[in-house]
């Protein structure tokens, strides 16, 4: 009975007139993104700061893994963007990434994956030559992509 | 680094022999044969016409046999020149000792040092040498930016060289 309930809502909702609209798929996530890991050095004259050995990022449910996180500030002190090398592994939801390279632009809350990237969404898998994750809208763009899409009876299709 | 150390030692020479001439401070007493004590003291130093560093304190004391100069509820400015880049240490500081052979100096900052493009550094006590720039804290330590906070232990670091190296407790928080 509560599942019955449940469809009657969705279907209620996918037919209201802003559902699905652009504007309501984007939404800003102004929560932090949270750092740990065992060393950090900070090179002022560079506006840098390096941080290695089990490095964790997480903001709101994502989380990236990486053996090396740069993040580069302006000279107002501002963080603009970080760069994540080495096993990196992107991880939000039943979405997975990984890549040698990874590049998060703070203002934009976009993660652009270089150095053969991956991606899976539940069952269907990715390859291609770039990764963009759109955090803010759940967006993922892939590049050159080859995929693996898993179809309901139970085959993949390449 | 050496003239920072003769311009203070001529500071004290000079205060000296104005205490000799009748002309000293209000607020100068000079203990026994070698220990001079200095209230509400403001102290500049110029290199080449231009000021390099500043040094404010409500009391300062020198022990001429040990070189040590200590120093409290004051404020220290030292501009940084390496190169291109230049910078700007700002200490609020409740206590500091300093030694005028050795360079090395334990302070225990105010609020924490501030760096002109808008870094701060909180810390509790701090050791460093002044001559070649090494910095220490043993308690946890904070540097803030505009929209990032990074802190941790285990801090060590070149206030000349401006890099600095945590190695515990890593935690770091960037904004939007």
């Amino acid at each position: 009975m509560m599942s019955l309930f449940k469809v009657l809502l969705s279907v209620l909702i996918l037919q209201s007139p802003d559902a699905g609209s652009l504007k309501d798929q984007i939404r800003e996530d102004k929560s932090p993104v949270e750092i740990k890991a065992k060393k950090l050095k900070i090179e002022n004259k560079n506006r840098k700061a390096t941080f290695s050995e089990d490095v964790i990022a997480v903001r709101s449910d994502m989380k990236m893994t990486c053996n090396q996180l740069t993040a580069y500030y302006t000279e107002n002190g501002n963080v603009d963007r970080f760069e994540c090398t080495g096993n990196v592994v992107l991880k939000k939801g039943e979405k997975n990434a990984t890549s040698d390279k990874a590049l998060y632009d703070n203002a934009k809350s976009l993660v652009t994956m270089t150095g053969n990237p991956y991606y899976s969404d539940g069952d269907n898998r990715f390859w291609g030559e770039i990764v963009e994750y759109d955090l803010d809208r759940d967006e993922v763009n892939v590049k050159n992509i080859k995929a693996v899409i898993k179809i309901k009876d139970g085959g993949d299709k390449k | 680094m050496k003239k920072s150390l003769t311009a203070i030692l001529l500071f004290c020479l000079l205060s000296a022999l104005l205490s000799c001439n009748g002309k000293s401070a209000p607020n100068e007493r000079i203990r026994g044969k070698n220990r001079i004590e200095l209230e509400d003291i403001k102290m500049k130093e110029f290199r080449d016409g231009e000021p390099v560093s500043e040094l404010r304190a409500s009391y300062l004391s020198l022990d001429r046999d040990s070189s040590e100069l200590l120093a409290s509820g004051g404020n220290l400015v030292y501009n940084i020149k390496s190169g291109k880049f230049s910078d700007r240490l700002d200490i609020g500081f409740i206590k500091g000792s300093y030694n005028l052979v050795s360079g090395k100096m334990h302070m225990l900052p105010k609020k924490g040092l501030l760096l002109e493009n808008n870094i701060s550094l909180f810390s509790g006590e701090i050791e460093c040498n002044l001559t070649d720039g090494f910095v220490k804290a043993y308690e946890t330590v904070r540097i803030g930016g505009s929209n990032f906070e990074f802190e941790g232990n285990g801090f060590s670091g070149n206030i000349r060289e401006q890099t600095f190296v945590f190695d515990e407790g890593i935690k770091a928080r960037i904004f939007r």
